[in-house]
């Protein structure tokens, strides 16, 4: 390990950027430790934890799933019923929907009652906006994928205040839809939606929230 | 902006500076275009709807809705598939034959008949519509949608509005 | 405060910290604490809640009533509220009215104390918040509540799965099978765990009008007594 790390170290210089990351100090208010009302500085990083095993049982959860209405809900079925660990690694990803929005709204309370988002850490509460709605929207989009009845009944309602947008709403709704009609193409694209467009949003976002962090250190309350 | 490196006269420096904004441009409009086109493409087009037997015109009580479970063949996607529809039917005073689909207004959920209180109800939101469709209460805009009808030697034919 | 000199002063804690706690180990072993329990918690519920998986889709159902995930059913109920032309407000201009507040909030919320006791404003604008979204959720369960109990059910006893197990010996085995039992030429789904994908009041409604399973289900209306159709379902809500 040490030999490794060493050969990496000579050629790539990592001490540095390993130092950045483990050293940089925890304040104390931070700090649950030393300060017993700290816990509410846990939910963001939390909410992270749950983030990364949504992604992992998901992941895995794709090796069973078919997004097409006839086999939707037979693959999730049988996902349940005949995969080893299979109703474990679905409930897992279904609580941890939930777990994922609790957390981030718990996050974001600790962030408004403790007056985090003012000057300098504006942006940050913005991007922190913007990965709500992503969350919200990985819900809405995976809510569909069982193809069963409230699958289907929550995104028709879903799609149809889509389309009370004014203006582009039909239209809007339609290009969410796949079409005037809920089916084949409306489940594959809110699984495409659900499996790689909104991750990639997500990273990209993740990644802003954690760069601003680092740079602007945890607030204190004043 | 930054300095020009010593002997690189700055118009030839903006030059490359102006470049690289026309490439960015340039693939952004020739990827986002066909990208974004393909991505909504199924919504421009339109769905072509025939006439579909629902019912026998003698089988339906006098007065009172009735409802009625059909399905129709659509083109979904790459396949046709068969779409499951409810609609409810009613004779009119006039003695003639009136289709409402159940979808409601509002939202889109499914509408049902209460034949204690003579109205439609919708379980979702609370909208309640009368005999002839129209809304008594709740949140929807407006009156259910009525169905294209024809009665063809006591047949009854609907088309999707 | 510029900003600037805020960012340098920033990185390093108001008064110098006779023992920094670092990020690594010390930090990261907490939040791996914390992570484990939630984890647990997220694995316990997983377990002890199965999953609910309703019957697959069926666009031509009318009976189904549609409730979204708990997250949003206060914004469900909100849109109770907003009838006729007002509809908009409710899916439109209200979410992004909210949305507008949230983002564009730190721009106009510029005061320098951070404190909760120094901000009572958005101290009040918080709470209201949360009390109203609560209070919404609330509201959208209780109703849907007072609704559905109006399918009374009489409570399920001993007599009453025996004789349901009977009367579906009789009426129902032929077609469908249950515990390996029944069934002939698989015609209808098997309803050994019947009970672990819909509810009794779901069983009684099926059994009065087996439309509203499918359109075009060939099960016929079975003629059975209001106390027999209650006996089945107490069976069949054993099934799980």
């Amino acid at each position: 390990m040490g030999r490794i790390y060493q050969f990496l170290d000579e050629r790539l210089n990592l001490t540095p950027l390993l130092r950045d990351i483990t050293d940089h100090p925890v304040p104390d208010h931070a700090n649950v430790l030393k300060t017993r009302s700290a816990f509410i500085y846990c939910f963001g990083g939390i909410a992270f934890f749950i983030i990364l095993l949504q992604a992992l049982s998901g992941v895995f959860l794709m090796l069973y799933y078919s997004p097409t209405p006839e086999d939707a809900h037979a693959s999730v079925t049988y996902i349940q019923n005949e995969t080893a660990f299979g109703a474990l690694l679905q409930g897992l990803h279904r609580v941890g929907a939930s777990a994922a929005v609790i957390m981030v709204l718990l996050h974001m309370l600790r962030v408004f009652f403790t007056g985090s988002y003012k000057n300098p850490r504006e942006l940050n509460w913005v991007v922190g906006v913007f990965l709500l709605l992503i969350v919200l929207a990985f819900g809405f989009t995976g809510y569909l994928l069982p193809w069963d009845q409230k699958a289907y009944w929550a995104t028709t309602v879903g799609l149809n205040m889509v389309a009370n947008v004014p203006l582009i709403g039909d239209f809007l709704a339609s290009a969410l839809r796949g079409g005037n009609e809920m089916g084949t193409l409306t489940l594959l694209r809110f699984f495409v939606i659900h499996v790689m467009f909104l991750p990639a949003l997500l990273a990209i976002f993740l990644a802003a929230h954690f760069f601003m962090l680092r740079r602007q250190g945890i607030s204190r309350p004043l | 902006m930054d300095l020009p490196e010593e002997n690189q006269s700055l118009p030839r420096r903006r030059f490359f500076i102006n470049g690289i904004k026309a490439l960015a441009a340039l693939f952004g409009l020739g990827l986002g275009i066909p990208l974004a086109g393909f991505f909504i493409s199924p919504a421009l087009k339109k769905d072509k709807h025939d006439w579909i037997e629902i019912a026998d015109s003698s089988l339906l009580k006098d007065g009172e809705p009735s409802r009625i479970n059909y399905s129709y063949a659509r083109k979904d996607g790459w396949k046709t598939a068969q779409t499951p529809r409810t609609a409810f039917v009613v004779k009119q005073a006039s003695g003639e034959f009136a289709a409402f689909s159940n979808r409601c207004t509002h939202l889109g959920c499914g509408v049902n008949w209460d034949s204690a209180l003579k109205q439609f109800k919708c379980p979702c939101h609370g909208g309640v519509f009368d005999a002839q469709g129209r809304v008594v209460e709740g949140p929807p805009p407006k009156a259910l949608t009525r169905l294209a009808l024809k009665v063809e030697a006591n047949k009854i034919f609907v088309m999707e509005a | 405060m510029s900003s600037s000199d805020n960012m340098s002063s920033l990185p390093s804690p108001p008064e110098p910290d006779k023992s920094p706690c670092p990020f690594y180990p010390n930090h990261l072993f907490v939040e791996g604490v914390c992570a484990l329990a939630v984890f647990a918690a997220i694995v316990i519920v997983a377990l002890v809640w199965q999953v609910p998986l309703e019957e697959i889709a069926d666009p031509g159902d009318a009976t189904y009533v549609p409730r979204p995930d708990w997250y949003f059913l206060f914004y469900f109920q909100l849109l109770k509220y907003f009838q006729g032309p007002l509809i908009v407000v409710g899916t439109f201009v209200l979410p992004v009215l909210v949305m507008a507040v949230l983002i564009l909030l730190p721009f106009f919320d510029k005061g320098k104390a951070t404190g909760i006791r120094k901000r009572p404003l958005a101290a009040a604008a918080g709470l209201a918040g949360v009390v109203s979204i609560v209070a919404l959720t609330a509201v959208s369960v209780l109703e849907d509540e007072s609704h559905t109990t109006k399918m009374v059910l009489p409570p399920v006893t001993e007599a009453q799965i025996a004789a349901g197990e009977k009367i579906f010996a009789s009426f129902c085995q032929i077609c469908h099978s249950i515990d390996g039992k029944g069934g002939f030429m698989a015609m209808a789904p098997d309803l050994t765990e019947i009970a672990s994908r819909v509810s009794r009041a779901r069983i009684e409604q099926i059994i009065i009008d087996p439309q509203v399973v499918s359109p075009t289900t060939i099960m016929s209306v079975i003629p059975l007594s209001e106390e027999e159709r209650h006996n089945v379902s107490a069976y069949l809500s054993r099934k799980k």
